[in-house]
């Protein structure tokens, strides 16, 4: 089992089914929006902004088992002039593909 | 049972926060900054506040600093109980000194980055006690 899918269960076990659906919405919406914002600070260079926005989503990735987003954001909260790139958003862009398959096998068992 | 005001940006980690409360049958209410949080600090006095550091606008200590300075104003009697406080922070705890307040008691911090059970364990540790972690 990943341990995204690990991290699920756990929360299932911990409160129940609906609770972790509910977390995961919140962090899929909240991804999306990232996104578009990241893409605005990185164009206008607004690294302060970035790291404020980083911080928050380092959490909410913690918060459903994405830990390997969770670094990247962090990387982009601590060093934001030299870890803040297209490359770091399109990294985050495919972990967080990776993690909606393990949402849908959690959601399929 | 005391009721919990849990005020946190991020509605992911606050409903979080809201469920591991509500798992202890506790009673909560939640808002999402600093200035919602002023409100229910100076008009409601909660027993225990689970604050998040990082907030735009006001932050969790501006907020705890603001509130209790309004709270002396208002209140320049002896104070019963103090609100407990806990932090709940990805920021490390090294860098979260809170002065001695009239109001508030810092109890101890909850880190975002643990696992649930480990955050659930913490909470039901620092909600449950009486005295200082």
């Amino acid at each position: 089992m990943s341990m995204i899918t690990n991290h699920l269960k756990d929360l299932e076990i911990n409160f129940n089914l609906d609770i972790a659906k509910e977390l995961v919405i919140i962090f899929k919406s909240q991804f999306h929006d990232s996104i578009k914002d990241f893409q605005i600070y990185l164009e206008c260079k607004n690294f302060e902004e970035a790291s404020r926005l980083a911080h928050k989503m380092k959490s909410s990735a913690y918060n459903v088992g994405a830990k390997e987003m969770g670094l990247i954001y962090s990387k982009v909260e601590s060093e934001t002039v030299t870890n803040f790139t297209q490359e770091n958003l399109r990294a985050i862009e495919r972990l967080f593909d990776e993690f909606e398959k393990e949402c849908q096998i959690w959601l399929s068992k | 049972m005391d009721k919990v005001l849990i005020v946190d940006d991020n509605p992911n980690s606050g409903r979080l926060a809201q469920y591991i409360v509500n798992h202890f049958n506790m009673d909560s209410e939640m808002v999402y900054d600093g200035e919602q949080a002023l409100y229910f600090l100076i008009n409601e006095s909660p027993k225990n506040l689970i604050l998040d550091l990082s907030m735009p606008k006001l932050g969790g200590i501006d907020t705890l600093l603001l509130a209790d300075q309004i709270l002396t104003q208002i209140h320049d009697s002896s104070i019963d109980q103090k609100t407990r406080v806990i932090f709940y922070t990805s920021t490390a705890y090294e860098y979260l000194a809170f002065p001695k307040s009239k109001h508030f008691k810092v109890v101890g911090y909850v880190s975002k980055d643990w696992t649930v059970d480990y955050q659930k364990k913490r909470f039901r540790q620092l909600l449950t006690s009486r005295g200082a972690a």
